[in-house]
């Protein structure tokens, strides 16, 4: 089920009402509808893959309980590697598995050694390489005795399954979201309302910014054959824009409305496109995932401790698996590998952690040197998303070499230009929203203490029938293929 | 909570009051039935298919078709009454056409045909390279294509939410009363809204268009050509293209079901590949699979660089050609 279909606009509200009407104060119950929700909302995608999921959970659910009967380190070790294994099993062959074949095959075929072997047709099941990253942080943290195993079967099935983040993250750590199942909850009034802001402006992130500037992107992208360097990197610039749009408008409404059901999840963006550096960039954006790399695999590999070239290796294999993570071409390798090049000069410098605070914090306006910061990274950004976006190396070569050559300077020509520059001003509108939010958690939050009641309701209205004008090209999330 | 119901029931009155008036304006003729869709007096674009079908619903009773002329907006070049000269003279006809029609819909169309109990005596087949290329109904999805459940997989949400979004798209509404009360055709009002100065003519019972730019060009063809080129419709055809779509076995499924209904129905069919501006020819693979799944002499491509493609006399714009250009197709396919 799509956050932005009509199916989600009646399924939420419905649930909603059995939560807090039927169940009320009824906490076994409430966490029960929430995992029969869950399974409804992703079995409404493809009703196979529920086995997945509820095997994923079963899987954890018991090692949990045998880690905490048992002492024996080695034993211990066995368990987690046991749930590792099968968590990365699943990942490896839904995701993977023709990947290798494929490189493997071509590999041979480099030393004249012709392998026929037939890659398998595989659905890639929605939202896998999330979950199952949730349930594994769940077992370790457990092996590590940072978190009591759970015995309340249907709470940690929620906590697998939760909807809201099941298909598309924040990919949610079990210290924060499990305990919050076993907690009693009362309907917060003000929480709510946050919630339905940050649905509601989500919702405008997807529907009108990243599906129109997907159009764009799309037409330029699939057409870069015939397109100048200057067309090009509009392209690139859309894409930039779509996938933030995208992605953060999906963890907006994920986080709004796991609001409206009295849990708070963990903040995914926090307006990446105003960072003024790399380092900052990446402490910005897709959160949930760096910190879920920085704790279970950046700091177990030694982290900063160690001499420099450890520094080196453990960020550029950071940078790699994350690319790897986002999908199985060698596109998003080498779009890791070129974020921990960029980084690389922070790091060597020392100067990875001197960005923290917000940018222009106590001004309206950015000084000129925070401004050339922000439009370099941004820049360094817009390169490194033409990999991501790129169906394969030769095309995005293709598209990078064009760029770099005279035709940059050429006025830009591509189908449905005109309407793409109308387009534009929107864009503008909405970069001038978040940055006046920049230090709130999303750019409607808190609005009822800035902002008067008239203005508020405008606000609203308008984004409404933005988002309703909208909603006919309704477009698949692009973070759900991951 | 009582607070937060009762203020979300406040906030959401003036959207239901909005849906109730949207509905009852039914700026689409969607929600309600009609006798006739067509009128002097419209000027919204309305959606294709869906008037085609609920004309059929309407009159089949009294018409009785039995002859379809099927393909996307491109087949309006070819009129009921040119081909009537081909088929037998009992031969009621009627033009089952789409906005941006797929493959899969001509398929779900004849299927629906066959299950209405229509005679499928004589069928005329418009292709062309988008449509044989489109195997689902994802790319229908505006109030102008969206297709009907009747045809279509889509559920009834699925096929009034692009009414009700055209509805109150700020673009929409604003020509709507703009065009309303000034009566003047202005070029930000794009496609919803029907040039009333050149309009098209529908023909209520074969549902044959007739194209208000046919009388513009015959009044002043020079000015018409001279505009269209000034404007970019046009562009220079220097470098062609090559076809390079893939035949998917989606494709090679939905034309075998085609195939299986029209020799079910014993019909005289043909299949007419559509001339288009951009002279891409149909690639070989394509022309070679629909070839060996039809009877000899029933599938004729006009696609790539011909007679038909290179006179710019012979197009409205580079996307659709003119009726003369169908009457030399038909005079031609029918004469095997």
């Amino acid at each position: 089920m799509l956050f932005n279909s009509i199916d989600f606009a009646i399924f939420l509200p419905i649930v909603f009402l059995l939560y807090w009407f039927v169940f009320k104060g009824k906490l076994k119950a409430q966490n029960a509808l929430i995992a029969l929700s869950s399974y409804v909302f992703y079995g409404w995608w493809d009703w196979r893959f529920l086995s997945l999921i509820l095997f994923s959970t079963l899987v954890d659910y018991t090692i949990g309980r045998l880690l905490l009967k048992e002492n024996d380190k080695l034993k211990r070790k066995l368990f987690l590697w046991i749930s590792i294994l099968v968590n990365l099993g699943f990942l490896g062959f839904f995701k993977y598995y023709n990947f290798f074949l494929d490189n493997f095959i071509s590999a041979f075929s480099l030393f004249g050694q012709e392998i026929k072997v037939n890659s398998l047709n595989i659905i890639l099941p929605v939202g896998i390489s999330f979950y199952t990253f949730q349930t594994m942080s769940y077992t370790i943290d457990v092996y590590r005795k940072k978190l009591a195993p759970t015995k309340d079967f249907v709470a940690f099935t929620a906590f697998v399954s939760f909807f809201p983040q099941l298909v598309a993250g924040p990919i949610e750590r079990a210290t924060n979201l499990l305990p919050q199942f076993y907690k009693k909850r009362v309907f917060d009034y003000t929480l709510a309302i946050e919630g339905l802001r940050q649905i509601l402006w989500g919702l405008f992130k997807k529907v009108v910014i990243a599906d129109n500037c997907a159009e764009y992107a799309n037409i330029i992208f699939n057409g870069s054959d015939d397109l100048s360097g200057s067309s090009l990197v509009i392209g690139a610039v859309f894409f930039t824009f779509q996938i933030y749009g995208d992605f953060s408008g999906y963890s907006d409404i994920a986080i709004g409305t796991a609001r409206l059901f009295g849990f708070n999840l963990m903040k995914n963006f926090a307006f990446p496109y105003f960072s003024r550096d790399i380092a900052e960039f990446w402490r910005r954006w897709h959160i949930s995932l760096s910190t879920w790399f920085r704790d279970y695999l950046y700091i177990p590999l030694g982290g900063s401790r160690g001499g420099l070239w450890t520094k080196v290796r453990n960020t550029f294999i950071i940078f790699i698996v994350s690319g790897f993570w986002h999908g199985a071409n060698w596109t998003f390798i080498v779009w890791g590998a070129l974020n921990a090049i960029y980084f690389l000069p922070l790091l060597l410098r020392g100067n990875n952690r001197s960005n923290l605070n917000v940018v222009a914090e106590n001004r309206v306006l950015p000084t000129f040197k925070e401004f050339i910061q922000i439009l370099s990274t941004f820049g360094l950004t817009v390169i490194a998303w033409i990999f991501f976006r790129a169906d394969s190396m030769t095309h995005a070569m293709g598209i990078i070499f064009e760029i770099g050559s005279k035709t940059l300077f050429s006025i830009p020509d591509f189908p449905m230009r005109h309407k793409a520059f109308y387009f534009i001003p929107l864009v503008l509108v909405f970069i001038l929203f978040e940055w006046i939010a920049r230090k709130e958690e999303f750019a409607l939050s808190r609005l009822e203490y800035k902002w008067k009641k008239p203005v508020r309701h405008v606000v609203y209205y308008s984004l409404i029938i933005a988002i309703i004008s909208y909603a006919g090209q309704e477009q698949q999330f692009i973070y759900f293929q991951f | 909570m009582r607070k937060f119901l009762k203020k979300i029931c406040l906030f959401i009155l003036p959207c239901i009051l909005a849906l109730t008036g949207i509905i009852y304006m039914d700026f689409f003729k969607v929600f309600f039935d009609y006798e006739e869709y067509y009128s002097d007096d419209l000027f919204v674009s309305l959606n294709r298919e869906y008037v085609c079908l609920k004309t059929l619903e309407n009159k089949a009773e009294i018409l009785q078709p039995d002859s379809f002329i099927f393909g996307s907006s491109r087949s309006q070049a070819f009129k009921c009454e040119d081909w009537k000269n081909y088929l037998p003279d009992s031969s009621v006809t009627f033009h089952f056409d789409a906005a941006n029609e797929a493959l899969i819909g001509i398929v779900e169309k004849l299927e629906y045909l066959q299950k209405n109990e229509f005679q499928l005596k004589n069928v005329l087949l418009i292709f062309d390279i988008g449509l044989l290329t489109q195997t689902d109904f994802k790319t229908r999805n505006s109030s102008l294509t969206i297709s009907h459940p009747a045809i279509s997989d889509n559920s009834k949400l699925d096929f009034y939410s692009p009414f009700l979004s055209a509805s109150i798209n700020p673009k929409f509404v604003t020509s709507y009363f703009d065009y309303y009360f000034f009566r003047n055709h202005r070029s930000y009002m794009g496609q919803y809204i029907a040039n009333t100065k050149y309009p098209n003519i529908v023909n209520s019972e074969n549902m044959d268009v007739f194209y208000g730019k046919e009388k513009e060009i015959k009044e002043d063809s020079i000015r018409y050509y001279r505009k269209t080129i000034e404007s970019g419709i046009f562009y220079d055809r220097k470098e062609l293209k090559k076809d390079t779509s893939q035949i998917s076995h989606k494709s090679i499924l939905l034309l075998s079901r085609i195939k299986n209904i029209l020799e079910e129905h014993t019909t005289d069919y043909r299949i007419v590949v559509s001339p288009m501006y951009d002279q891409i020819k149909l690639n070989s693979t394509y022309k070679e699979t629909i070839d060996s799944l039809f009877k000899n002499n029933k599938v004729f491509d006009y696609s790539g660089v011909n007679e038909w493609t290179t006179p710019l006399g012979n197009f409205y714009e580079k996307s659709h050609y003119r009726p003369h250009v169908a009457r030399a197709i038909m005079k031609e396919v029918y004469s095997y």
